[in-house]
């Protein structure tokens, strides 16, 4: 085992690594930017390092920088965390060349899974279940093509990006006006009139399995998480188990993950993201290469803990459990990410000095953070600066435990996320369990109950 | 009371928190205060202009190249880009060079010590 851990990121998710860390017996270094002399990970880390200027291109991001730091410090082994150099295959290899074990999968896994359309051919191959489409781009005979995948279609510039080139297609006869507009925006956009089709699906979760793999072969996959209520393509609230899977689509989804897992040669911790349909038709998006933000969910849910596990596996140790026990629910979780934001003002980011400052607790309840009171949140990062998580035997009471939580939760000096968990938690739609990516756009329409009162 | 009477009766009134002090008699005495006066003028400093070179990344410092000279001496005058030393990390090693000129102050590292970014290495008093 490492005796010495390097964490190359910031904020709760750099105290999260280096609570595993001490629990685990190994030293931990934090590195930190100038803007970010006051952040607890600062104060909780056995050594810190300064390794540049608030910019996260000159910091965080600054590969010379924080292997410098690895080597100044001794540290053996480098844990991304997520973001910044977390699914950078050069900064692995580059950890790699420098003798340093970075807490992941190895580059060429993440070279593979990290295009696109390299995944997606080796999802296919896997046998995992992709979104139906064009087989390639498109020729003079598209009518026949969308007739096969079925309607409603998306047109698809190849080149796309930016929503360019994108079309929704729910009837027959206006595919041939729709392809050319496709095709003319694309033309335009990208230089490139390349288009293709694929199947649109109209009521998506967001659904993902978490995997773990060690480097002999073997691999779990735990329950999943349902990560659909976003905010353009933002997550904000991530719950397992999803009220949306049954045990059937949870087993084929875990096999699929594994499958994928098994074909890209991962290993460590990874996730494997899939859109789920109405019908229970689940397809394959794509694979995060690292822990994510929601890791705590799954946590909770198993009794497990993830970044310990990752340590473990990057040290070359064997997955120390099996498939069984990684199926295993035990509890049912709900995560809020707690955002410098004012939801008032369209989520505009909130920086400015935290004054007062009161943290939920009681049972099933954690908060990951790395924020106190009198704590400035800087400008130049991004704006989640606290984790609720909550557990509780069933969903109708990770809920109320959820009501209750937030209820406790103060933040006083910045606009914070909050007020909008609260007011999603008590909406009657949540409570339901059956919404879709645009849970959030509908929220305002259906009457939410009156927030109550918090204790106080 | 004499001189030294008196400067004994200073010394008494050092150790206490008295402020002020009267003493009268037959139309002599003397009277002391330990309250500061209001200042008279804008206070002025030594002309002196400091300039902090800091550390421009994480490494370990060296004077300069192995078997180049090291140039940075303690009262000795630097000229603008002066190289003062080296920090030598992952990559190419770092100069750190005078920012302005003027006559090197002190020196806070030493050859083979390890810094961080932004660490103070030096002082210039500018002559600039």
């Amino acid at each position: 085992m490492f005796t010495k851990i390097l964490v190359a990121n910031r904020s709760e998710i750099a105290v999260r690594v280096i609570r595993a860390c001490r629990e685990m017996g190994i030293r931990s270094v934090a590195v930190y930017s100038e803007a970010d002399r006051e952040s607890l990970h600062v104060r909780l880390a056995d050594e810190a390092v300064c390794i540049g200027p608030a910019p996260a291109s000159a910091s965080y991001l600054n590969v010379e920088a924080i292997l410098s730091a690895a080597k100044v410090t001794g540290a053996e082994a480098v844990h991304p965390g997520y973001g910044f150099l977390a699914e950078n295959a050069d900064f692995s290899q580059a950890c790699a060349d420098s003798g340093l074990v970075f807490i992941g999968p190895k580059p060429d896994a993440v070279r593979r899974l990290g295009f696109k359309s390299e995944a997606r051919d080796l999802a296919r191959k896997a046998g995992v279940p992709i979104v139906p489409g064009s087989a390639g781009l498109l020729g003079s005979d598209y009518a026949a093509e969308a007739a096969k995948v079925g309607f409603p279609v998306m047109v698809k510039a190849a080149a796309g990006g930016g929503g360019k080139g994108l079309r929704l297609v729910r009837d027959p006869k206006d595919l041939d006006a729709q392809v050319r507009m496709a095709k003319a925006e694309a033309g335009s956009a990208f230089k490139d009139d390349s288009i293709y089709l694929e199947k649109f699906i109209e009521h998506p979760r967001h659904v993902e399995i978490q995997i773990a793999a060690d480097t002999a072969g073997g691999v779990v996959a735990f329950p999943e998480r349902d990560c659909t209520v976003q905010r353009r393509h933002q997550k904000l609230i991530e719950e397992s188990p999803s009220p949306a899977v049954t045990p059937d689509i949870r087993r084929r989804m875990q096999e699929a993950a594994r499958a994928l897992a098994k074909a890209a040669g991962y290993s460590n911790v990874g996730t494997v993201e899939f859109l789920l349909d109405t019908d229970g038709s689940f397809y394959f998006m794509e694979v995060n290469t690292r822990l994510q933000v929601e890791h705590p969910v799954t946590e909770l849910v198993t009794g497990l803990d993830l970044v310990q596990m990752q340590i473990r596996l990057a040290a070359g140790e064997k997955l120390p459990l099996g498939q069984e026990r990684a199926s295993e629910i035990r509890a049912h979780s709900i995560e809020h990410r707690v955002n410098a934001e004012d939801p008032a003002r369209s989520f505009a980011p909130c920086p400015g000095t935290i004054t007062a400052l009161s943290l939920p607790g009681g049972p099933g309840v954690r908060v990951d953070t790395h924020v106190y009171a009198g704590y400035t949140v800087p400008s130049y990062y991004d704006s989640l600066i606290a984790k609720l998580i909550v557990s509780a035997p069933d969903r109708p009471a990770a809920i109320s435990r959820g009501l209750r939580a937030l209820g406790e939760f103060r933040i006083e000096g910045i606009k914070t996320t909050l007020p909008f968990h609260r007011e999603v938690l008590a909406h009657p739609l949540f409570g339901g369990g059956v919404f879709d990516t645009g849970f959030i756009s509908v929220m305002g329409d259906a009457p939410a109950v009156k927030e109550k009162q918090p204790v106080s | 009371m004499n001189h030294d009477e008196l400067k004994e009766v200073m010394e008494w009134a050092k150790t206490t928190d008295l402020v002020e002090l009267e003493f009268r008699r037959d139309d002599r005495g003397f009277s002391f205060s330990k309250r500061p006066k209001a200042p008279t003028a804008v206070c002025s400093f030594p002309g002196r202009n400091l300039a902090a070179v800091s550390s421009p990344a994480v490494g370990v410092f060296q004077w300069n190249a192995p078997g180049s000279p090291r140039l940075a001496l303690e009262g000795k005058p630097v000229a603008k880009g002066t190289l003062l030393g080296l920090v030598e990390g992952v990559g190419a090693p770092k100069k750190v060079e005078a920012p302005c000129g003027g006559v090197l102050q002190n020196v806070c590292v030493d050859a083979g010590q390890t810094v961080q970014f932004g660490q103070p290495l030096f002082f210039i008093d500018r002559k600039d």
